[in-house]
């Protein structure tokens, strides 16, 4: 006889079942039922899935704003229209309602547009009426919509005699959106506008005509830079192949004399006076062989290139020649390194350590991809598949350092960087937010409070926390989610940030770089014997650049200088 | 060795341990001024401890009250501080089935967080919660089953039996 004749089996038995991993711990009858009853196989398998859920790792991790809904978004759904506490009826019901909403939407889209005045051209035409630098525009709050931060708070900005005013929809982080349409004194107030990616904000900064700087004498490089030390002082170049045949690693100052050089591998500072280096050597035994049977000797130098310590240990990287990835100072008074350790660099195995001036921490999963500026807080990207070739794909962590305990996790945010890929330093393109709450990565601005991303474009932060990016052939400033397009700049260059403020806009025609001073000056960086420019790299305090570019005969040109 | 010697020989010790459970319980940021808030308070009332290997277990009850009140207090003021959660995270699990750990009733949630999420022994979350070990037990049960319940279609088809 069936013991079960009309019912289920016992959520109980099931979860000690699927704590078993077996329905084999269940009665006959009751394995018999699961067998033909879904709702009975679904609890079993919820169970499992939770056991599964219950032994991951855990993590403090931002939660986008849909899971933040009481029930799960798909259980929603769900539960509406397949629920057996809802009835065939109301399964009927609910697509019906939702197609006569749809039907009722597209009828207001359709009808209303009728009962507005014909929208007045906008001067500079299309989007880029958002952009355009005519209106000295300011946001004010109609009547009907006061000027809260709220999301979906209509704000207007009033017509101009160059334009039209534009309804703008500010969101809860600061977000806005604008496009043009009719001015709100002119009719019906339009319903709040949906809060999409923040656009730039036609308030741009007074236009400004650059002063031609006298010629600046530049120093060429046989070899290529590295990395500037934190305080600008010095800058490593590389020379060589790398690999068994070691790269030679000049240390340069702002002027391009050597002060001192040594061979090794991977280099990067540690500090303003502090030079990590890498040494990779194969064979010789031991346990600290890579799958390539090599291994990596870490060594701190002077800013003369003498070894002025050993770190302990030996550190085996399978990827290590191919990828050059395996050093990663904090370049702050801190004096942090990360160190890749075992596993292949750039893959989901890739783990380092950190070097606290003292000792080593235990192994951490992931790649660090940037330290804060005060070195306490490190972003480690988890890669994902399809990372590779100097460009890194997966969710990013941020740890406390030199804990690294978990601080914020973006598990749902999937985020590219890019790193210079072959070759003698390891720099991904990341860099934090003065105040550490933003992290602005290959192109990416990622917001650690809110766990949002924004494409913003490239570029750097300003000492006062402003975002200086290169987005859509202009240069922007981004405060507190807003863009202003600053019209000093040109269009289409790149811009490179200093930390104390000054940024450089260099072209890829043969327009002279522009360079704006922390003090607020513009003038053209006339570079001696330099026809067009490829790279440029803007010392950390703003005092010189490193560039690579062509020269006025067409010769490859590298080379280093001070700036006025 | 007095509570005052233990405090100070192991602080940092006791620092990291107290912020990782503010932060599990839902500190966020705050967790390491919630943590030396509660580290202080131990200094302060040191003398209300009468088991001194009790130590580590009362300081970590401090500091989960103190949690406690500051949610309670982040509730209150509807505060505006994005969502975060100490969530169990595993790149082959959607992040929506992770975040049915938020769903669950709070004392369950704090019981799971702190044995499966912190590591504690059911005896150390006892501790921290101010129950019986069986009551955790309890919890860590009904946990279970109403997870269980609400990741009921979440699993995939193949994985069904």
């Amino acid at each position: 006889m069936n013991p079960i004749p009309h019912g289920h089996v016992s959520s109980d038995h099931l979860g000690e079942a699927a704590r078993h991993g077996s329905l084999e711990y269940l009665r006959e009858a009751e394995r018999g039922h699961v067998d033909g009853c879904e709702r009975c196989k679904r609890l079993y398998a919820g169970y499992r899935l939770t056991d599964r859920l219950l032994s991951a790792n855990w993590r403090q991790t931002s939660l986008p704003a849909a899971i933040l809904e009481r029930r799960p978004i798909r259980v929603g759904v769900r539960s509406l229209l397949g629920s057996p506490s809802v009835g065939s009826g109301w399964r009927f019901l609910v697509p019906v309602a939702l197609a006569a909403c749809l039907i009722a939407l597209v009828g207001v889209g359709v009808l209303v547009p009728q009962f507005l005045p014909p929208p007045v051209p906008a001067a500079s035409g299309g989007n880029t009426s958002a952009m355009s630098p005519s209106p000295s525009a300011t946001l004010e709050a109609t009547p009907d919509a006061p000027a809260s931060a709220s999301a979906g708070a209509t704000l207007a900005i009033p017509a101009t005699s160059d334009g039209p005013g534009q309804l703008t929809g500010v969101g809860p982080g600061g977000s806005s959106a604008t496009g043009p349409g009719p001015v709100a004194s002119h009719g019906p107030v339009a319903t709040p506008v949906p809060v999409v990616t923040p656009v730039p904000v036609a308030t741009p900064l007074p236009v400004a005509t650059p002063v031609p700087a006298r010629p600046v004498k530049l120093a060429t490089l046989a070899g290529w830079p590295i990395a500037w030390a934190p305080d600008g002082a010095h800058l490593l170049v590389a020379r060589g192949s790398g690999g068994t045949n070691q790269r030679q690693i000049q240390i340069r100052d702002s002027a391009g004399a050597v002060t001192g050089s040594f061979s090794a591998d991977h280099a990067t500072w540690v500090d303003s006076r502090t030079i990590a280096a890498a040494t990779e050597s194969v064979g010789g035994g031991g346990g600290g062989q890579g799958p390539g049977g090599s291994s990596v000797t870490v060594r701190l130098l002077d800013l003369n290139g003498n070894v002025t310590a050993t770190i302990p240990g030996q550190y085996s990287e399978g990827g290590l020649s191919s990828s050059g990835a395996i050093l990663l100072g904090s370049g702050s008074g801190s004096g942090y390194l990360a160190i890749a350790s075992q596993g292949g660099w750039g893959s989901s195995q890739s783990s380092f350590l950190i070097w606290d001036g003292h000792g080593l921490s235990a192994s951490f999963a992931g790649m660090p991809i940037a330290f804060s500026r005060d070195g306490k807080r490190l972003a480690v990207l988890h890669p994902s598949q399809g990372s590779g070739g100097g460009s890194f794909q997966g969710w990013l962590e941020i740890v406390s350092v030199p804990s690294l305990g978990s601080i914020t996790s973006l598990y749902h945010a999937n985020i590219h960087v890019a790193s210079q890929g072959a070759g003698p330093g390891y720099a991904p393109d990341a860099a934090f937010s003065p105040d550490g709450n933003s992290l602005l990565v290959s192109g990416t601005l990622v917001d650690l409070s809110r766990g949002s991303t924004t494409q913003v474009g490239e570029g750097g932060w300003l000492p006062d926390g402003t975002l200086l990016t290169s987005n859509g052939g202009v240069v922007q400033r981004w405060q507190a989610g807003h863009a202003t397009t600053d019209t000093r700049f040109g269009a289409g260059g790149s811009v490179e940030v200093s930390g104390h403020g000054d940024v450089v806009e260099y072209f890829p025609d043969n327009r002279p770089p522009l360079l704006l001073t922390a003090r607020g000056t513009l003038q053209q960086l006339n570079l001696s014997g330099i026809a067009s420019l490829d790279d440029l790299s803007l010392a950390p305090d703003g005092g010189a650049v490193a560039i690579s570019g062509r020269g006025t005969d067409g010769s490859r040109v590298i080379g280093v200088a001070p700036l006025p | 060795m007095g509570v005052r010697d233990r405090l100070d020989d192991n602080y940092s010790k006791h620092f990291a341990d107290l912020t990782a459970l503010c932060r599990a319980l839902g500190a966020g940021d705050s967790a390491e001024d919630i943590a030396q808030e509660a580290l202080l308070h131990g200094q302060e009332h040191r003398h209300e401890l009468r088991d001194e290997a009790k130590l580590q277990s009362w300081l970590r009850r401090i500091a989960a009250r103190r949690t406690f009140e500051y949610l309670r207090r982040q509730r209150r003021y509807e505060s505006q501080e994005p969502a975060r959660a100490f969530i169990p995270v595993d790149p082959s699990i959607s992040i929506d089935v992770s975040a049915a750990i938020t769903r669950l009733p709070e004392r369950e949630r704090v019981a799971v967080v702190l044995v499966y999420g912190v590591g504690y022994e059911q005896e150390e979350a006892a501790a921290v919660m101010n129950v019986t070990r069986g009551t955790v037990a309890t919890l860590l049960y009904r946990a279970r089953k109403h997870l269980a319940e609400l990741l009921v279609g979440y699993a995939p088809d193949g994985d069904v039996l």
